[in-house]
């Protein structure tokens, strides 16, 4: 099929090409501008490196230096002048050519809305906080008057029964607090293929095509119903829009870790994210979530195939939202990015540990997206380097500490080897090496001031847009500006290192196993000790070699290896909950729905349902299933029947063996088999009430009694 | 503790379940109850608590609850790998 088809046959009603080419020609313009800068910059940097190293690249060390030194100049030079560009746009009241400012308020009020579904794929969630947020932008649609629009969709691929059969507790209860029987839909993989793009796809199969648009939202997403419908009526008055991801900020926070990413997401977000809107323009890249989707058309194009390259590049894609964007963009639909819908949140993970658990799977499938940016035809260049920008965002890291070997390899020279000053052979002329110390204080100063200045600025944009008081006012602004510094220098020595071993066990295929996973809020000491004493020894091991080789190398070094032999107390101390709790009180790290409160934060956090959250269970989601006479019909409503055969001999051997012990002493998977089959459900509950006192099911059915009473009483 | 008869068990489990069901424990629902509970007290082929579950959708007129829908009718249709 020729893109122009495709074209013709998904858009209804055609754009004037007078937006779609001013769009395209702002693009070529800025990214040409972008590349000029950042080239430029990085030239000008590396010679001044190569003026700096004593034998100004005369020899391999020193042009590795020279040449990874250029790739990573480049690199931040490139987050330097996107913030740059979004601090100018925003001056000028943002960028004329983005969606929402095509159209009135007006204009967006007399777009019809089409069927959309608000799809949430979720995988061993934490059920409370899942189904509160679930609850929150469904009563905040209803405000709108517009649900009946809306279908919800919960798409579980959960595998423990014990978590899955609690979220069908938890989506019964909230079918029927919220009335939402008609609106609200729950659907279980059992064979979870091709991870969360496979479990939309499932979705998309059965349902696509009673719907026109699809919004998917994480386990942790929060978006408000205005938004949602505003997001609806875009995509109505836009007909070649393919994707229209929003700028989720971050909400929610409560530990250290979190109130600084969530405070620096906040604060420096709105120049970053408008620099990047404005060079991306239609050519957006999708993040996966807090974003609406033409369903045709993603159906029609955005399949995703298995890799079939080697190692790392073989099998399913693991990060599929990008690819998505890219295939959606062959298609000739636009991917746009729109900074300025609001109400659309995330939450940022508890704890570094957390944090770095989930940038080990990012890592894994950003470069394998190197396949994707290489291989696949006709891609969009836009595309293409949105690939290398993710891939970059872990190749980074690796990169740096090569950077810091060669670097440390130079100092050992230096000190340790006799000067050579003929290192050419048959030479008249001496080589006399030159060392600049304070050159080298001049190149590292500008580099922090790439890395610093796009902060100043958002600092600047808070004052220009009167949103220091959502920060608790200048004098709080400030500290928590410096706070963040801090933390953020202290935490991208721990994250380079991280990252660098994710890299490595990406590209050889392998899953080393990432020591003491934390699985609480807070990070223990023992957990956090074990987990970062690689990197704590070898900076240890470093420092100590510099301190050895020269006392300058060791000033020089301190910024990277004094960070990584503190993790471990960093790592616990940012974990905690206390010191955020203490700070929010004083209004520092604050954000804006802290200083005027959030309607939809409040029915999040406000609504305790205590059969969805653990602590309101007093026995576990089997037994509930079993012995709750409502919940018992509802799981057999979703279970299956099994006609026979070998399996129906085994299921009949496990219903009684959890008669007679319960459903613990079954593995999880017999536990599976048997809560998904129908007539098991049935017979267990009725053998279950039908039990002596003494027996296991009598003894469950008088704490469930208890619990009804107390729940009665409260 | 004190340790509860087979009387006491076999009216708590009836009366728990009534409730569990929506149907309100009036005085005459309790009255049928504990009928319902004497009944299987006397029986002397059936154990007690199995002769009271066994019978109680019999002796109440007990609703079905009404459950939500947990899925629309599927529309089924394919992905593609248009490029």
């Amino acid at each position: 099929m020729r893109i122009s088809e495709v074209i013709v046959d998904d858009v209804q009603q055609p754009i004037t090409t007078k937006q779609q080419v001013g769009w395209k020609r702002a693009a070529s313009i800025r990214r040409t501008l972008l590349t000029i800068l950042v080239l430029a910059q990085s030239v000008l940097a590396s010679s001044y490196m190569t003026a700096v190293l004593p034998y100004h690249g005369g020899n391999f060390v020193e042009l590795g230096i020279i040449t990874l030194f250029f790739v990573l100049f480049a690199w931040i030079s490139v987050g330097f002048w996107m913030g740059i560009f979004g601090f100018v746009i925003r001056c000028f009241g943002g960028d004329r050519l983005s969606l929402l400012r095509r159209h009135t308020a007006t204009e967006l009020n007399q777009q019809p809305l089409a069927k959309t579904a608000v799809v949430m794929p979720i995988y061993h969630e934490p059920i409370h906080r899942t189904f509160s947020g679930i609850r929150a932008v469904y009563r905040s649609l209803e405000q709108t008057g517009q649900i009946d629009h809306f279908d919800f969709f919960i798409l579980s691929d959960s595998r423990n029964p014990n978590v899955w059969l609690a979220e069908q507790a938890a989506w019964h209860q909230l079918c029927q607090e919220l009335g939402a029987g008609e609106h609200l839909f729950y659907r279980r993989r059992t064979l979870n293929q091709h991870y969360k793009s496979g479990n939309i796809a499932d979705f998309l199969r059965r349902w696509g095509r009673g719907y026109e648009y699809m919004i998917v939202l994480d386990a942790d997403s929060l978006m408000g119903g205005s938004t949602l419908v505003k997001m609806v009526q875009l995509m109505q008055a836009e007909p070649r829009t393919g994707i229209l991801q929003t700028n989720p900020t971050l909400v929610n926070a409560r530990s250290m870790f979190a109130r600084v990413q969530q405070f620096a997401n906040n604060m420096y977000g709105p120049i970053f994210t408008t620099g990047l809107a404005a060079l991306q323009l239609g050519e957006a890249v999708y993040w996966g979530h807090n974003a609406i989707i033409r369903t045709r058309a993603f159906m029609q194009h955005c399949s995703l195939k298995r890799l079939n390259g080697p190692g790392l590049f073989h099998g399913s894609i693991l990060s599929h939202d990008f690819v998505e964007a890219a295939l959606m963009g062959r298609a000739g639909h636009e991917v746009w990015l729109e900074p300025d819908l609001l109400q659309t949140h995330e939450e940022s993970p508890p704890t570094l540990v957390d944090d770095l658990q989930r940038d080990k799977r990012w890592a894994k499938g950003n470069l394998q997206h190197l396949w994707v940016m290489l291989f696949e035809p006709r891609l969009r260049p836009a595309h293409r380097m949105a690939f290398l920008n993710g891939i970059m965002s872990y190749l980074a890291s690796p990169l740096w500490l090569i950077f810091l070997l060669l670097t440390t390899i130079e100092a050992a020279r230096l000190v340790l080897v006799p000067i050579n000053y003929f290192p050419e052979p048959h030479s008249l002329f001496p080589l006399w090496p030159e060392w600049n110390p304070e050159w080298a204080i001049v190149l590292a100063s500008s580099t922090l001031f790439l890395l610093f200045f796009p902060k100043l600025l958002a600092v600047i944009d808070a004052i220009r847009c009167r949103r220091v008081s959502h920060h608790g006012g200048f004098l709080r602004l400030i500290p928590s500006v410096i706070g963040e510094i801090l933390v953020s220098s202290l935490l991208a020595p721990i994250r380079m290192l991280a990252h660098s071993r994710f890299v490595l066990e990406s590209l050889l295929n392998l899953t080393l196993s990432w020591a003491g996973q934390n699985r609480t809020d807070e990070t223990r000491w023992s957990a956090a000790l074990l987990h970062q004493a690689p990197g704590t020894l070898l900076a240890g091991g470093w420092a100590a070699f510099a301190y050895w080789l020269d006392q300058m190398f060791f000033y020089w070094s301190l910024p990277v290896a004094g960070p990584l032999i503190f993790a471990a107390p960093t790592s616990v101390f940012l974990s905690r909950v206390g010191p955020g709790d203490w700070l929010k009180r004083r209004k520092f790290f604050q954000v804006q729905e802290e200083r005027f409160g959030s309607p939809l934060l409040d029915d999040l956090n406000n609504s305790p349902h205590p059969a969805m959250s653990p602590q309101g269970r007093t026995s576990s989601p089997a037994v509930q299933a079993i012995v709750d006479p409502v919940l018992n019909q509802v799981h057999q409503a979703m279970a299956h029947d099994h006609r026979g055969g070998k399996k129906q001999k085994m299921i009949l051997s496990l219903r009684k063996r959890c008669f007679h012990q319960g459903p613990e002493k079954l593995t999880q998977k017999e536990l599976s088999h048997l809560v998904r089959d129908r007539a098991s459900l049935h017979w267990l509950h009725e053998q279950a009430w039908c039990a002596s006192p003494d027996s296991y099911w009598g003894k469950a059915l008088q704490r469930h009694f208890q619990h009804r009473t107390e729940e009665t009483i409260t | 503790m004190i340790a509860r008869s087979l009387a006491e068990q076999a009216l708590s489990r009836v009366c728990h379940y009534l409730s569990a069901m929506g149907v309100e424990l009036t005085r005459e629902v309790t009255v049928q109850a504990l009928k319902l509970v004497e009944a299987g007290l006397a029986s002397e082929q059936e154990d007690p608590l199995q002769f009271v579950m066994a019978r109680v959708h019999e002796h109440f007129a007990i609703q079905k609850p009404v459950l939500p829908t947990t899925a629309p009718p599927i529309t089924r249709s394919s992905m593609g790998f248009s490029e």
